[in-house]
């Protein structure tokens, strides 16, 4: 599918309308595209924003006394304790739920208890020792309930950025074999120049032939992509005459420009090109008007 | 024009950011902020208020254990807390197999062309004043669309119908109503992009 191809679905994957197999192959899409992120981005805010043009209905008052009393009963996944003015920072306030909290949370610290008075100094009055150091160990306990939730924030952050270097990984793995490949056809000794041009004005495009390993290497200019359901389709027309035989199909971009590996159908001897515009999926045969149309004839 | 009428105390941002950190203040001002769009948001899509508050109840209840989760790189607040409201409302209707009334319901356009999702309140009862004119911009800019657009945009949304099933049930070839969700959708970002901006 070609960039302008999916670009088109963005409408649709915003409003949650594309079926099942189409949206999750648009899930993988998402992870190498960041044009089709941002257009998905900004499609999601209008449909949010449709939400806040619905009518207009009151909630029921209890509602918000609700939320906040289920909110009293289960904790955040990964909040930290004593959150930015919370609830306070002394106290890790909800019990966790299991059934609706998987990951596993720390408990609260175990606060320890005060020191005997026994073992106060002698003789001395003051009462602020064993404050002071019950203070101390819950300051403590807390310090480390803190480190542990943060290393344990840290591994998992540290767990999703690996994923999504993976993702990159494997989506950048896959751009340079199809460049290796390009360049290898575009290297070859046996490949011949063709230039596509009509008469003095766009589009425009190259080929790069090489009828030995029978593939084309095809670079359009100023070409609008096709419109929705619509697709280019490369005819190759025999050196006898006869009828054109497809070389395949491609799409620009948005800027007019496309860079396709196109296989050339061997023991046929042809004599030029020409591309027409087909329904998606191309043509047995053209059904428009071929544009391009060029001998073959190297420069 | 402002969509939040609390913008100069706190950016959404920032009140997830506090929820995430287990601070239950922020949950009752992100609730105090957007439950009633939440409401009305499920009220739109299972008709029956009782339905409705257990919609946004989970919805809330899902935004204060997951919100570490929000990713600002793919929406808005807002847009994050509609998609959890709208999946949850869709999931009920399923459960309770009301799918297909409440579908039938949304196809049925209101003498003026206006769904019923849609249609404005009989008598305004909103509180701040912004967001009722924001409210209001975003009800115009739905009306202004061609009616066979806005209708497979609320379709879409509103009822949970996929691009194939709307061509069903609408009896349009799909090619057709793939075409007018992508016009009406621009258009849309075109008129609402003020209202994105400021909600950005």
């Amino acid at each position: 599918m070609s960039a302008h191809e999916w670009l088109e679905q963005a409408p649709a994957y915003a409003l949650g309308a594309l079926n099942e197999s189409d949206r999750a192959s648009f899930d993988e899409h998402l992870n190498e595209c960041e044009e089709c992120r941002r257009e998905v981005r900004a499609l999601r805010d209008v449909a949010g924003l449709m939400a806040l043009g619905t009518r207009p209905v009151e909630p029921p008052p209890r509602l918000r006394e609700r939320i906040l009393g289920d909110a009293r009963r289960v904790r955040p996944l990964n909040a930290r304790t004593g959150g930015a003015g919370g609830t306070g920072s002394n106290t890790i306030p909800f019990p966790v739920q299991p059934a609706m909290q998987p990951a596993p949370i720390p408990r609260a610290p175990t606060p320890i208890t005060p020191m005997p008075t026994q073992s106060r100094a002698p003789g001395r009055a003051a009462p602020f020792g064993p404050w002071f150091a019950a203070a101390a160990s819950l300051i403590a306990a807390a310090w480390l309930g803190v480190q542990y939730t943060r290393e344990r924030d840290a591994r998992q952050m540290m767990g999703r950025l690996q994923d999504r270097l993976q993702q990159q990984l494997v989506a950048r793995d896959s751009t340079i074999a199809s460049r290796d490949s390009m360049i290898s056809a575009l290297m070859s000794p046996n490949v011949e120049t063709i230039t596509l041009v009509a008469t003095g004005r766009p589009p425009s495009g190259r080929m790069y032939l090489d009828r030995r390993s029978g593939r084309v290497t095809l670079a359009m200019f100023s070409l609008p992509p096709a419109p929705a359901g619509r697709t280019y389709q490369l005819w190759g027309l025999r050196a006898g005459g006869g009828n054109p035989v497809s070389m395949g199909t491609f799409n620009t971009r948005v800027d007019g420009t496309a860079v396709a590996v196109l296989p050339v159908p061997l023991g046929i001897a042809f004599a030029a090109s020409a591309i027409t515009e087909e329904p998606e999926g191309g043509s047995e045969q053209p059904t428009t008007t071929p544009f391009l149309v060029t001998t073959w004839k190297a420069d | 024009m402002a969509l939040q009428p609390q913008d100069a105390l706190a950016p959404d941002l920032s009140i997830i950011a506090r929820i995430a950190a287990g601070d239950e203040r922020a949950l009752g001002e992100l609730y105090d902020r957007y439950g009633r769009m939440a409401f009305s948001l499920a009220v739109s899509i299972v008709s029956d208020p009782a339905d409705a508050e257990e919609v946004v109840a989970d919805a809330f209840a899902q935004v204060w254990r997951s919100a570490s989760m929000f990713d600002s790189d793919r929406g808005s607040v807002v847009a994050w807390m509609a998609t959890i409201v709208r999946t949850r409302a869709l999931d009920l209707l399923r459960a309770q197999r009301r799918r297909a009334r409440v579908i039938e319901r949304a196809t049925v356009m209101t003498d003026d062309g206006e769904s019923p999702a849609l249609a404005p309140a009989p008598e305004s009862t909103e509180r701040g004043a912004e967001q009722s004119e924001a409210a209001a911009l975003i009800r115009q800019s739905l009306a202004s669309l061609p009616a066979p657009q806005r209708r497979v945009i609320e379709l879409a949304y509103f009822g949970g119908l996929s691009q194939s099933e709307i061509a069903e049930q609408l009896s349009e070839p799909l090619g057709t109503v793939k075409t007018r969700m992508r016009a009406g959708m621009e258009k849309l970002r075109n008129v609402l992009r003020p209202l994105m901006e400021v909600n950005a």
